[in-house]
């Protein structure tokens, strides 16, 4: 069977290991369609009340299964200001609210919800969203 | 070292587009995936969810299931600062030790990425390019590699190793700190001129000793904190005795 490897400076084709390469045919990289991927702003008009879910950011990415994801969020005008944060379940320390950042098999979305109070108000902050959903599905 | 192999994805000048736009470079390692899959079991024993053999510490991505979240079982998220220190890494397999405390009683469905890259390795790239360029239409231009077995003309990326219609995560530097002393306050240089996407791990001593000591995903939440910006990733948090970071080349704004 015939490979397509590029290796890393420095490493020989014919020895190298996998992470040593920039590409090898063996190994599917992960990749990303130019409309699932992209950075959308959100601005709370209001403060949400306690018990409730609201939707930031939905991206329909058009597959019919689940993809992986990532989402990162950067917040400022409000009573966080914080450049971007790697995501996983962002957690607003210290306090009863977080973003949420999740995919099914049709859609890419980002939430904000309010369990309990005191939640601090969110009113004027402007939400910076990265999302990156790849083609990948994981089996 | 100027790289020696440079493909640029559709639309974009090889010569002039920036770093992140290329599809690959010999100069940028990737992130190919070693193995990857699905998993789902009752929480309620520890077990092994994979092993992958690799002989070191790799990257890795893991995404449940947020039945637990009162969402749908079709929701699926990479696992939370709750949750991911029960999902370890290891050299030869990928672990779950969380028991019903750590999800809640039933069952956690989910799927795993396992990258052929080291999470303890020091790597810099080059830098040529930050400059982004506006793509344009060329229907004359692809470049693709599919996978064994599957059809070059398929219409589903899934099917492809490399497909010059994709943006690929491209790394630009990668390495690990051990720490004796804490708290921890890291400041991670990149130099990249803008917000680049990242990702962090750490490596608990609360998982096991020396080389069975695994890894877990870290995120924002009460115990770590990690921030980008234009020039270095900050770091902060109380636990853990070895960090790794991942810095890739695309650019959060």
């Amino acid at each position: 069977m015939s490979k397509f490897i590029v290796t890393l400076p420095g490493y020989d084709v014919d020895d190298a290991e996998p992470y040593q390469c920039a590409v090898h045919s063996d190994y599917p990289i992960m990749k990303m369609e130019p409309k699932n991927y992209g950075q959308l702003d959100y601005t709370f008009p209001d403060n949400p009340a306690s018990g409730t879910t609201r939707n930031l950011l939905t991206i329909n990415h058009g597959y019919n299964y689940v993809p992986a994801s990532m989402g990162f969020i950067g917040l400022s005008g409000g009573p966080i200001a914080e450049p971007f944060f790697v995501q996983l379940r962002y957690l607003m320390t210290g306090f009863v609210q977080d973003f949420y950042c999740y995919a099914n098999d049709r859609e890419f979305k980002i939430d904000y919800s309010v369990y309990d109070v005191p939640a601090l108000d969110v009113t004027g902050m402007k939400v910076q969203m990265k999302y990156y959903i790849f083609c990948e599905e994981g089996n | 070292m100027e790289d020696a192999i440079r493909v640029s994805r559709r639309g974009f000048n090889v010569d002039t587009c920036a770093d992140d736009q290329l599809l690959f470079s010999s100069g940028f390692p990737t992130l190919s995936i070693a193995k990857s899959g699905s998993f789902s079991f009752d929480t309620n024993s520890d077990r092994v969810v994979v092993t992958h053999d690799l002989g070191y510490w790799p990257v890795f991505l893991v995404f449940v299931d947020n039945v637990y979240y009162g969402l749908t079982a079709k929701d699926y998220s990479l696992v939370s600062p709750g949750n991911s220190q029960f999902f370890g890494m290891g050299k030869y397999d990928l672990t779950w030790s969380g028991g019903t405390g750590g999800y809640g009683p039933g069952t956690i469905t989910g799927r795993y990425y396992i990258f052929n890259r080291p999470l303890e390795l020091n790597f810099e790239a080059e830098r040529y390019s930050s400059k982004e360029v506006d793509s344009v239409k060329d229907e004359n231009y692809e470049f693709c590699i599919s996978k064994e077995g599957k059809d070059v003309s398929s219409n589903d990326y899934r099917d492809f190793v490399v497909h010059s219609d994709t943006k690929n995560m491209l790394i630009h530097k990668t390495g690990f700190i051990n720490i004796d002393a804490l708290p921890v306050d890291l400041t991670i240089p990149h130099n990249l001129g803008y917000y680049p996407m990242y990702m962090f791990y750490g490596r608990s001593v609360e998982l096991g000793v020396g080389d069975d000591q695994r890894y877990q995903m870290l995120a924002t939440a009460s115990d770590s904190l990690s921030i980008a910006s234009t020039n270095s990733i900050t770091f902060t948090t109380n636990y853990f005795a070895t960090y790794s970071y991942i810095i890739f080349k695309d650019p959060l704004l």
